[in-house]
């Protein structure tokens, strides 16, 4: 593979998150403030833990405590998670992913982290092969979880969603936001554990339905396909056995594309959220994640 | 009853408490009783008539000031039909206001006040419109953006709690939860309002209306209000004033046009290198078209300054002809040359387009594109600072290959690399739906902004920036608020206060545990009749006929007695089980009940008269309070009591056992222990024993030994009585396997009946049991290595192979010393096992769900749920050294410290459980060499699962002798001869089976087939292992035994149960044909028989199934023939649908 050891030119600036890079420091600050930025833990190694949507950084609670003994975990909250003041959300900003790049690139440089494991649920996932792909050198491995490139089918690409079954879903957030959040969180959560459907269903049922649906379709018009070669960490996707959200194909075209040595980790847990529904066995695999050498 | 309006006003915010006045002030001047709610609407209709047209031009726009109370007035004229002319159905609905208003009953004292002319009192708050203001309460602390306002009201008071009570109810609320009264959508019914019209009205303000900053948008509606409202707000706290409607709609629909020309416009505004955008990703082309339409429209708003006014060259068509030969390159030469040109301040931008056209051409045209290439290349370089290229593609391989195409380019054309990942495909463009959203529920009226009301806008940006300032008590709040239904605490809330609660139970009962050593309870008296009550009722609830016909018709005074032998026992660790009686009052309850049982078979004609008598001379040793109520007691039923010669021995070692509690109780003395007699937890033999006497002397026996056991050794009353009972109970009504069970084989009741019975139990690893029996033995006698308390947990630590023997003998530990199989906790700690073979046999075999228990829960967790639901109990932990960190800390928690903290923190006691911890590694020998020499390792056989079978005919019997003969052992010859062999040989089947082997075991670890293989399993989790080898070792050391399990040997045992097969063979198929037996599916036999303890059910399916298949195979096939044969091979890749009966194997075998 002839092009794989060409070291790759890939935006390097850092936009900061909110305005201008004069006042970097405050802006920072401000930043980590603003998304709830948490880093706890006693390791040296830095394990950024990202909360996919619908969720917040609670989502990772049954999971921190396994990783505070070898890790500095650094939580923060997407900026349109229920917890974050619903006015930071700028619906002009916002429009892409790489404003969630930009966000935890600035949250990152805030914290003067320089190199360090990233683990991205859904949204986040993508958020993070993004980031990897500006800024090669800051992650050390990206652990994907519930990830997909492209949510919408597409020839003979099976992202899982028809165009009219997503529209569908977006008319149902509008009409009930609340009925939507019922009946899709135990959908998402797959297993049957009921705790997991209530946690899901609260923070879920906490981001403002608008914000919501904006992020939705920010999503599902989201196509990472074309990009996933640009990736030059080594990647964990971690697929579980039954995804509403991400078919198995899915997990195999982003190990056949994605430009760093990917391996696939296969739960046989179900569900769109392990670490909600299966602590247990996602911590478990998680470790091997990060402890496998790259 | 009616509430004054002083009471009522104080829940009001200002805005509202002032139309409260109004309306009280219409009450009192007409002479009403009460102020309802009619009179809100009314008043506040009389003050805002201002701002409705019709009224305002009669009254003169005196009031112009937007008063609140034009919330109202604004909702109406938005929510009023259009059928009527504005004014009249103004004035119709005042008409109808004051109708209804004068149907309202006067109360005589005001009327005459009125009269008088002076005021009369406020007429009272009447029922239900403070049930509105209520309600709107409620409904305003659901709703988190309007609660910082009342904490930082009410900060300084007591807090977060007391300010939410204290909610002041704003206007809108107060307005929309009046709406609700019947009374009032009535008069609004006929004056042609709908109410619900208006509701929507005052919750959905139009845009401008934010000059009510407080006016909190209503949160748990999602019908309509997001949307136009909050895009509005967005737009204000980033300062900056844009028309709302268009830039809510544009932000609407989310696609990243706009944000990605930005980033093409960042990277040619850079100074530094990489400034020639390659925009790469699916919605490439489309972001390049969308730069192309901003530049040529002239659209400098999305680029940086520096660039306006630049120009954009696109030579793509020219490019895609390149690659289809049909190109003019003078044509491309000119455009060049022109770009040249044209590049001057502030400069142009070249456009080659997509890439993938360049890639795809044919091999001639790569001398016209690389000319091209230099050329731009050329024009770059002189024309360097006003001259950028850019260019796009689908994908980064078409980018890589153009790069392969043309090396180093990258660096000549300074290109950087853009991910363009949003598509924008008409998702949420479609042009209805922005305007849809936008417009629903908002009627044209009061839609546009006018004059004055931009006015607020400016005053709005104040309280937003106020609002920023308090996001993060706000955000603390909005955790705490959603999700909240109606309760006044958040659901979680509640639970948690309840797991607190439960938390709390849990320590005080572990607290207790301690306490009762060495503590004395002084109000023991009073606990007690607490407690009696208790049991009372619990008797009374589960058994009530039971116990009121036993105190009836039986002995009564015995209860009592017995109630009173317990409080007798003052100073003794008696308390203990009072005071556990506080916090689980479940397994007294059934002690007691049990008792009650007991007594009636007391009065029944007993035996036991002059053993009595022994036994209270032993009592008599005890220094013990309640030794005299013991003898009361007792001397109670000596009446009833017949003397029987020959029980004398037997009560006489009872009471033995009794008295030799008393030194293990007071932890010092270790007169007996050196003879082995079983003592303190072993009472848990209890069952056995008055079993025993059960069997020997009837029932009665059995309880006097009960009572026995109760008066000289209270420590273990809870267990010994439940126990005890059970005993009771399964030996009375002869059903119980366990108890008689363990009635033969805990006739002694020491260590070497423990032992023997968990020999017979477990039919290999002597060795081990013994030890285990020994070492609890040794622990329960109370030697204890940890601590100076007294402890009635233990450790021990399993090591080595055998994972199904471990279990064995554990759980024949937890059968023994318990009784019932109940009390066996078996947990795997590695995920690996408990999930990697799902389907495995073995796992199967385990019927108890590990997997379904521990869902969604962590290990932790799952442990200390079973410790706190279980009182006595082994404790069965699989392979410890896999646990993952929390199980680490907390087990070393617990074996320090006695306590087993969860994920949460909270601590539960041990419960004088068993822990035995398994791990598959050993000290010394590495057993896994075996497998070397050995055709079976433990770890295939494991992994065995119920895959379907199949048996063939092998078509040529030579072949088959030929690998035979290469590949069997020695050892199988014999075997052959016995025509019943296994195989090692791969068919074409069993090489399936290898690459299925193969898939399975990468299906955990993925393996780069660029990389070496060590480099990938080498290293494998070598920080975590290294970690828990350490804490494996220090744990280790803490244990009060570790017990080595030698490896199984699995070819015996395979020779075993091919001389089964082998016998069942010849004498059902004959002699003349062979059986060869896939290794495979020896395994998958070999894990059945090793994980059942039935042979027996083995033999059956080799009878039934095995047996009737070849038959029914040669049958099929030229039976004639001689020296067949047949091959049983394992299909890996099906599972088999259904069981044999008791054995985990196919219940059926294809026949091929």
């Amino acid at each position: 593979m002839p092009y794989q050891t060409r070291t790759l030119i890939v935006e390097r600036s850092t936009t900061m998150g909110f305005g201008s890079s004069d006042d970097t420091a405050t802006k920072g600050r401000k930043l980590l403030e603003i998304l709830n930025v948490r880093m706890v833990g006693a390791g040296r190694r830095v394990l950024v833990l990202s909360h996919g949507f619908g969720t917040d950084q609670s989502a990772w609670n049954r999971v921190l405590p396994y990783f505070l003994r070898d890790y500095r975990v650094v939580l923060y909250d997407l900026v349109c998670a229920g917890c974050v003041n619903p006015d930071h959300f700028d619906f002009r900003r916002y429009t892409t992913l790489d404003a969630y790049v930009d966000d935890l690139l600035a949250v990152l440089d805030a914290l003067g982290v320089d190199r360090c494991y990233f683990v991205g649920h859904s949204v986040s996932a993508m958020i993070g092969i993004l980031a990897a792909i500006r800024r090669p050198l800051l992650f050390l491995k990206l652990i994907l979880v519930g990830a997909s490139p492209r949510f919408l089918n597409d020839g003979d690409y099976h992202g899982g969603f028809e165009r009219d079954e997503i529209e569908e879903v977006f008319a149902a957030m509008e009409a009930n936001y609340e009925a939507w959040v019922r009946g899709f969180a135990p959908l998402a959560v797959g297993a049957d554990v009921p705790a997991a459907v209530r946690e899901f269903s609260r923070t879920l049922f906490n981001m403002r339905p608008d914000i919501s649906l904006f992020v939705s379709r920010t999503v599902f018009n989201s196509d990472l396909r074309g990009v996933l070669g640009l990736v030059r960490a080594p990647c964990v996707v971690i697929q579980t056995a039954n995804d509403v959200s991400v078919p198995p194909s899915v997990a195999a075209y982003l190990k056949a594309h994605l430009g760093g040595r990917t391996t696939l980790e296969l739960l046989h847990d179900e569900g769109h959220l392990p670490h909600l529904s299966a602590p247990a066995s996602f911590v478990h695999v998680l470790h091997r994640a990060l402890t496998t050498t790259q | 009853m009616p509430t004054p309006v002083g009471n009522a006003r104080a829940c009001l915010a200002a805005e509202a408490a002032a139309a409260l006045d109004g309306a009280v002030s219409v009450a009192l001047r007409r002479a009403h009783a009460q102020t309802t709610s009619l009179h809100v609407v009314y008043a506040l209709l009389l003050t805002s008539s201002s701002s409705y047209p019709s009224l305002a031009a009669g009254r003169g726009a005196g009031g112009g000031s937007h008063a609140p109370c034009s919330i109202l007035g604004d909702a109406l004229s938005r929510a009023r039909s259009s059928v009527y002319s504005p004014g009249l159905q103004f004035k119709a609905l005042e008409l109808c206001f004051g109708v209804a208003l004068d149907r309202q009953p006067s109360s005589s004292s005001n009327r005459q006040a009125v009269e008088e002319g002076g005021g009369g009192d406020e007429p009272p708050v009447s029922n239900s419109l403070m049930a509105a203001i209520k309600r709107s309460q409620a409904s305003q602390r659901r709703n988190p953006e309007t609660l910082y306002v009342y904490q930082q009201q009410q900060s300084p008071g007591a807090g977060g709690a007391s300010s939410f009570s204290g909610a002041k109810v704003e206007l809108q609320q107060l307005l929309l939860a009046i709406l609700d009264d019947p009374v009032v959508s009535r008069v609004f019914g006929d004056a042609g309002f709908r109410s619900t019209d208006i509701k929507l009205a005052i919750l959905r303000p139009p845009p401008p209306m934010l000059r009510f900053p407080r006016a909190a948008p209503c949160s748990p509606l999602f019908l309509c209000n997001f949307s136009a409202r909050d895009g509005f707000e967005t737009a204000l706290t980033s300062r900056e004033l844009v028309f709302p409607f268009p830039t809510a709609a544009a932000q609407l629909c989310s696609d990243g046009g706009g944000e990605n020309c930005r980033r093409i416009g960042e990277i040619l505004a850079r100074k530094s290198s990489g400034r020639n955008p390659m925009l790469v990703g699916v919605g490439a082309g489309e972001a390049a078209r969308d730069f192309a339409q901003v530049v040529e429209r002239q659209n400098w708003a999305v680029l940086p300054p520096e660039l306006h006014g630049i120009k954009l060259v696109s030579i793509e068509k020219e490019v895609a002809e390149l690659s289809t030969g049909g190109c003019d390159q003078l044509a491309v030469g000119i455009r060049l040359e022109e770009m040249g040109k044209k590049a001057e301040s502030p400069g142009a931008i070249l456009n080659i387009g997509d890439l993938k056209r360049t890639v795809e051409g044919c091999a001639e045209c790569n001398d016209k594109e690389s000319c091209l290439v230099s050329e731009v290349t050329r024009l770059l370089e002189v024309h360097h600072g006003r001259l950028w290229v850019m260019g796009w593609s689908a994908t980064y391989e078409t980018y890589m290959k153009f790069l392969c195409k043309h090396p180093m380019l990258d660096k000549d054309w300074d290109l950087q690399l853009l991910p363009i990942t949003s598509v924008r495909t008409g998702m949420g463009r479609s042009p209805t739906r922005p305007s849809s959203l936008m417009e629903s529920f908002v009627p044209l009226g009061g839609f546009f902004p006018t004059a004055h009301e931009s006015k607020g806008i400016f005053s709005s940006v104040c309280p937003s920036v106020f609002r920023y300032d308090n996001c993060e008590q706000e955000v603390s709040l909005t955790l705490s608020v959603d999700g909240q239904q109606n309760a006044n605490l958040p659901f979680w809330l509640h639970k948690a206060n309840m797991v607190r609660l439960n938390d709390g139970s849990y320590a005080a009962k572990a607290k207790d545990d301690q306490i009762v050593l060495n503590a004395k309870i002084m109000d023991l008296e009073k606990k007690w009749n607490d407690n009696s009550q208790c049991l009372h009722h619990g008797c009374q609830t589960t058994n009530t006929d039971d116990c009121a016909a036993v105190d009836r018709a039986t002995n009564p005074s015995c209860i009592s007695n017995m109630e009173r032998a317990c409080s007798g026992n003052g100073e003794n660790p008696d308390d203990d089980q009072n005071q556990r009686g506080h916090g689980i009052p479940y397994p007294i309850s059934v002690g007691t009940q049990k008792i009650i049982m007991a007594s009636k078979r007391i009065s029944l004609p007993s035996v036991l008269e002059p053993e009595n008598e022994d036994l209270l001379l032993k009592l008599q040793v005890r220094p013990s309070k309640g030794e005299q109520l013991q003898r009361e007691f007792f001397q109670s039923h000596q009446g009833d009591e017949h003397a029987s010669p020959s029980s004398v021995t037997s009560v006489v070692t009872d009471l033995v056992l009794g008295t030799l509690r008393e030194p293990l109780c007071n932890e010092e003395n270790f007169v007996w222990q050196e003879q082995k007699d079983h003592s303190e937890d072993l009472s848990g033999c209890l069952p056995s024993m008055s079993a025993d006497m059960v069997r020997k002397y009837g029932p009665d026996a059995a309880v006097e030994s009960s009572s026995d056991e109760k008066s000289t050794h209270p420590l273990v009353l809870t267990h010994s009585f439940s126990q005890v009972s059970y005993g009771c109970a399964s030996a009375n009504n002869k059903t119980s396997l366990i108890s008689s069970k363990a009635r033969q084989k805990f006739d002694l009741g020491n260590y070497k009946s423990l032992c023997s019975s968990l020999i017979n139990k477990v039919c290999q690893q002597e060795e081990a049991a013994i030890a285990a029996a020994q070492a609890i033995v040794h622990c329960k006698t109370g030697e204890r290595r940890r601590g100076a308390s007294l402890r009635g947990d233990v450790w021990l630590g399993f090591r080595g192979p055998d994972k199904i023997g471990k279990k064995r003998v554990a759980m024949a530990l937890a059968e023994t010393i318990y009784g019932i199989k109940e009390n066996f906790v078996c947990i795997d700690l590695s995920y690996q096992d408990c999930v990697g073979h799902p389907s495995s046999i073995c796992n199967q075999q385990d019927a108890i769900g590990n997997g379904l228990q521990c869902r969604g829960k962590m290990n932790v967790d799952h442990i200390a749920t079973e410790l706190s639901e279980k009182l006595r109990s082994v404790v069965f932990l699989e392979n410890v050294d896999k646990a993952d960190l929390l199980v680490q800390n907390s087990l070393s928690q617990a074996i320090r410290t006695g306590k087993f903290p969860d994920s949460h923190g909270r601590e539960m006691g041990l419960n004088d459980a068993i822990f035995i911890l398994t791990s598959a590694g050993t000290q010394g020998q590495n057993f896994s060499r075996r497998k070397d020499h050995s055709s079976f390792s433990e770890e295939n056989i494991l992994a065995a699962s119920c895959w379907q079978m199949k048996i063939f005919l092998e078509p040529s019997p030579e072949t088959a002798k030929l690998s035979f003969a290469s590949t069997q052992k020695p050892r199988n010859d014999q075997v052959y001869e016995h025509s019943v062999f296994v195989s090692k040989r791969k068919l074409d089947i069993s090489d399936d089976s290898m690459s299925a082997k193969r898939a399975r075991t990468t299906s955990n670890v993925f393996l780069d087939l660029n990389l070496p293989v060590e480099d990938v399993e080498g290293h494998k989790d070598c920080s975590k292992s290294e970690n828990s080898a350490a804490w494996m070792e220090d744990f280790l050391d803490l244990v009060d035994a570790t017990v080595d399990f030698k490896p199984i040997d699995f070819d015996a045992f395979a020779d075993s149960i091919l001389k089964d097969i082998n016998k069942i063979f010849l004498s059902n198929v004959g002699s003349d044909c062979v059986l060869e037996i896939d290794q495979k599916a020896m395994e998958e036999i070999l894990a059945a028989a090793w994980s059942s303890e039935d042979r027996g059910a083995l033999n059956n399916w080799f009878e039934q199934v095995l047996v009737r298949s070849s038959t029914e195979l040669r049958c099929r096939h030229n039976p004639s023939s001689t020296h067949n044969i047949l091959r049983l091979v394992a299909c890996m890749d099906t599972f088999a649908q259904e069981h044999a009966p008791g054995v985990l194997l196919p219940s059926t075998i294809i026949i091929d």
